[in-house]
C-alpha cells in the first residue's frame, strides 16, 4: 500500500495510476476530496485494487493526519511508502505577496509535509521497508525574483529530504527527491515555457521503476540536471538581468 | 489561492475549414468546472473530432474535458457504467471488452469522447438497428452555472435530457454519463463485402439487410460518372460465432488529432489520385470478399487508416451528411447524380447507411438513408455545396450538423424539424445563452 499526497490531479494522479496499474493499493490524499474520490473509484474499477480517498488540507495550521496514520497502522507490513507530489503556486508570489499567502505556500510546499513524514516515521518500525518520495521544482535551483516563496519552500523541502536520507541511513527507508522541470499539468498550462514540458505519465513510470532504489536526488526530465548546473554557474552580473 | 488556468490557444475543426484563436481552460478538478466566469460565453470541448466547430468559437472560453476521463461506477448486474464525459470511446471499449461487454453505438474514432457523442447524438455503423448514442444513455449529470448540477434521464428532467442529447454542448457541461452496455458476442466480426453497381442497388441491399446485420454501410467511388456512377461496396458485418483465436483485440495507441490531420501542407487528393485510390480500394475488397476483422478495426476503421484524412492536407475536406426519407431517396439520388455530373464536383466518396433516430434537439430525427458525401476542396466546391443544400431543402433531407462546418442558419432552419423548438426551449432553459460555439453562432441558436 502506498500513500500519495496530492493525488487529485496532475503528477499525483499520474503516479496513482501507474502504481495502481502495477497492483498497488493506495491511499489518495488531497484537499480536493471530490477529485481524489473520483480517482479512487476509477482506479478500483480499472485495476481491481483497493483505493481510499482522504481529505487533507496541507495549508491548515494544524493539519489532521489521523486518517492517514490509521491507514498506515492498518496496513502494517503492507505499507510500502509515501509519495508527496503535492504543491501549489500563486500568481502573486512576488515582492507584493500577502504575508498570509507566504504562510500557506510554506505549509503546502514544505512544512506540513515535513510534519507528516515525521509522524509517519514515528509509527513505522525501524526495520520497515518503505520509500519516501518528495517532489520539488527546478524553480529552487537558484534564487530568482518570480515565485520567490514557492522556490524557497521547495528548496527547504529538498534540503529536508536530503537530510532525511542521511538520517535514515540506519533504517530500511529509501528516501528520494525528484526535482521537476516544466510538467504538462495545470500548474504550467497557461505559461509559455522555453523548453518542452515533461509528461506526468513518464515521470510516474520512472518513479515506480525506481521506487526502491537509493537514487537520492534526481531530475526529471533528466536534462534539467545540466541546465541546473549551468544556471548555478552563471555569474551574478549576467544572472541579475535574466527574467524567468 | 489563485492559479493561472487560462491561456490563448488556436483551435481547428477536424475538417480543417475553421481555425480560430480562443481562450482555453483545461480543468482537472471539479472546482475548475464550477469557476465563476460571470457572463463570459463558454463551450465544452471533448476530443475535437467534430468536423464542424462545435467545441470552440470566437470570444468563447473553451473548457477542455480531457482530464475528466474516469470510470465512476459499474453495475455488473444491470451492465451499466458511469463515466466522466471526457472518457474516450476507445478507453471505454478496452475496459468493457475485458469484462465481456460492449457499447453498441460507436462513431469512427476511438479518441471521440462520451460527452461529445451525447452532444452530437452520434451514431455508429448500424443506426437502423441500434439507434443513436442517446438511446443507450441511462443518465447524464449536467452542470450549468445557473442551475448547478442536474440529473437528466428519459424519466427525470426529460426535457433537458432531450435538449442535451444532440444539443452540441449548448445546455452546459456534461460532467458524467451512465451508459447501458451489452454483452460482447465475440472478439471479431465476419465482414462480407458485396459489390454494388449503383446507389439504388446499395439502398435496396441496405433495406434488405439492415434489420439483421450487426453493422452495415456502403462505400461508393466518388469519381465514377455515367453508367458506373455509384459503383461501390457494401460492408456487412456479423459477430463471429465464438472468439477468433488468433485475433489480438487491441487498440491503436493514438489516432490523429484535428491538428495532426492538417499536418501535410498540400492536399494529395485530386481527380487522378482519388480515382487511383478508389480503384485500388475496390479491387482489394473484391479480392477479399469475406474478412475476419477484430472488433476495434471494424468499429474504428479510420483509426487504422489515417492516411485517408491526412491526405486532404491543411486545406482539409468537406463533408455533407443528410438523412433522406426512404420515400424520396431515389429522387434525391437521381438529382444528386445530375448535380455531380453537371458540375464535376470534387467528390471523393459517398457512403450510405440506414438510419432511425428520434430526438427533440439539433440531431437528425426520423427514418431513412444517411447519405454522406466527402469532397476535397477546390474553387468550385462552395457553390456546389450550396446546390446540395438546395436539394436537401427541396427533398426534406435533414443535415448532420457535426459533419458540415459551413451549413448556414437558413438551411438548418429549413432542414432540421426541431430547430425552432430547440431554440425556444434552450432560450427558456438558459436565457443568457452562456454556452456557444462557432457552430451555434453560425446556425443562429
Amino acid at each position: 500500500m502506498y500513500i500519495i499526497v496530492g493525488a487529485s490531479s496532475g503528477v499525483g494522479r499520474a503516479i496513482a495510476e501507474v502504481f495502481a496499474a502495477n497492483g498497488c493499493d493506495l491511499v489518495l490524499v488531497s484537499r480536493e476530496d471530490r477529485d481524489t474520490h473520483a480517482v479512487a473509484l476509477d482506479l478500483m474499477l480499472r485495476f481491481g485494487i483497493s483505493a481510499k480517498s482522504v481529505k487533507l488540507d496541507l495549508a491548515a495550521s494544524q493539519p489532521d493526519f489521523s486518517e492517514i496514520l490509521e491507514a498506515v497502522d492498518s496496513a502494517g507490513e503492507r505499507f510500502k511508502g509515501m509519495l508527496v507530489p503535492a504543491g501549489t503556486v500563486i500568481e502573486t508570489d512576488t515582492l507584493e505577496i500577502e504575508t498570509s499567502a507566504i504562510d500557506a505556500l510554506f505549509r503546502v510546499n514544505c512544512l506540513s509535509i515535513c510534519s507528516l513524514v515525521t509522524e509517519l516515521l514515528k509509527r513505522t518500525h525501524k526495520d520497515s521497508v518503505i520509500s519516501l518520495v518528495g517532489f520539488g521544482s527546478i524553480a529552487s535551483v537558484r534564487g530568482r525574483g518570480s515565485n520567490m516563496m514557492y522556490s524557497a519552500a521547495k528548496t527547504a523541502m529538498r534540503f529536508y529530504f536530503e537530510s532525511l536520507r542521511h538520517a535514515c541511513v540506519d533504517r530500511k527507508v529509501v528516501v528520494q527527491f525528484y526535482v521537476l522541470g516544466y510538467m504538462d499539468t495545470n500548474l504550467a498550462f497557461a505559461y509559455n515555457v522555453p523548453l518542452p514540458k515533461g509528461a506526468p505519465k513518464d515521470l510516474a513510470q520512472r518513479v515506480y521503476r525506481d521506487i526502491r532504489k537509493d537514487i537520492g536526488v534526481s531530475f526529471f526530465p533528466r536534462y534539467w540536471l545540466i541546465i541546473a548546473m549551468i544556471i548555478k554557474l552563471i555569474p551574478w552580473p549576467i544572472y541579475k538581468h535574466l527574467k524567468f | 489561492m489563485s492559479e493561472k488556468l487560462i491561456k490563448e490557444s488556436t483551435f481547428i475543426s477536424f475538417d480543417g475549414a475553421v481555425e480560430l484563436c480562443a481562450s482555453h481552460q483545461r480543468p482537472d478538478r471539479y472546482r475548475h468546472l464550477e469557476m465563476d466566469f460571470g457572463s463570459r460565453t463558454r463551450i465544452v470541448r471533448g476530443g475535437g473530432y467534430s468536423f464542424s466547430a462545435a467545441g470552440f468559437g470566437e470570444q468563447t472560453l473553451v473548457q477542455e474535458m480531457n482530464n475528466f476521463d474516469r470510470f465512476l461506477d459499474f453495475d455488473p448486474s444491470l451492465k451499466t457504467v458511469k463515466v466522466e464525459a471526457g472518457m474516450p470511446l476507445g478507453k471505454l471499449m478496452d475496459w468493457a471488452m475485458q469484462r465481456g461487454l460492449y457499447f453498441p453505438v460507436l462513431p469512427g474514432y476511438p479518441e471521440i469522447t462520451v460527452g461529445g457523442c451525447v452532444a452530437a447524438d452520434a451514431h455508429g455503423k448500424n443506426p437502423w438497428k441500434d439507434g443513436t448514442f442517446s438511446d443507450w444513455v441511462v443518465e447524464i449529470n449536467l452542470f450549468h452555472p445557473t442551475h448547478g448540477y442536474i440529473r437528466l434521464s428519459p424519466n427525470e428532467n426529460a426535457e433537458i435530457f432531450g435538449l442535451t442529447c444532440g444539443g452540441f454542448g449548448m445546455t452546459g457541461i456534461i460532467v458524467d454519463v451512465t451508459l447501458q452496455l451489452v454483452e460482447l458476442p465475440s472478439n471479431a466480426f465476419e465482414v462480407t463485402k458485396i459489390p454494388v453497381a449503383s446507389l439504388n442497388e446499395a439502398m435496396q441491399k441496405l433495406a434488405e439487410c439492415s434489420d439483421n446485420a450487426d453493422f452495415i454501410y456502403s462505400w461508393h467511388d466518388g469519381m465514377r460518372r455515367g453508367k458506373t456512377f455509384g459503383a461501390g461496396i457494401i460492408f456487412m458485418g456479423s459477430w463471429l460465432q465464438g472468439n477468433q483465436a488468433d485475433i489480438r483485440v487491441c487498440l491503436k495507441k493514438k489516432t490523429m488529432t484535428a491538428r495532426s490531420r492538417a499536418g501535410i501542407r498540400f492536399s494529395l487528393w485530386n481527380n487522378a489520385t482519388v480515382t487511383a485510390a478508389n480503384r485500388l480500394f475496390m479491387v482489394m475488397n473484391k479480392l477479399n470478399p469475406v474478412e475476419i476483422m477484430d472488433v476495434n478495426k471494424a468499429t474504428f476503421p479510420f483509426a487504422y487508416n489515417t492516411l485517408y484524412h491526412r491526405f486532404y492536407g491543411r486545406k482539409g475536406f468537406a463533408e455533407i451528411q443528410v438523412l433522406v426519407d426512404r420515400h424520396v431517396a431515389e429522387t434525391f439520388i437521381q438529382k444528386l447524380q445530375d448535380l455531380i455530373e453537371r458540375y464535376n464536383a470534387p467528390l471523393v466518396m459517398i457512403s450510405l447507411k440506414m438510419f432511425r433516430g428520434k430526438q427533440a434537439s439539433l440531431s437528425m430525427s426520423g427514418e431513412g438513408y444517411l447519405v454522406a458525401l466527402n469532397f476535397y476542396r477546390n474553387s468550385r466546391l462552395p457553390d456546389f455545396l450550396e446546390l446540395v443544400d438546395r436539394l436537401a431543402v427541396e427533398t426534406g433531407a435533414q443535415s448532420n450538423l457535426s459533419k458540415d462546418s459551413r451549413i448556414s442558419k437558413e438551411i438548418v432552419s429549413q432542414t432540421l424539424p426541431n430547430y425552432a423548438g430547440f431554440k425556444s426551449r434552450l432560450q427558456a432553459f438558459d436565457p443568457l445563452r452562456m454556452y456557444r460555439s462557432e457552430l451555434s453562432n453560425r446556425i443562429g441558436v
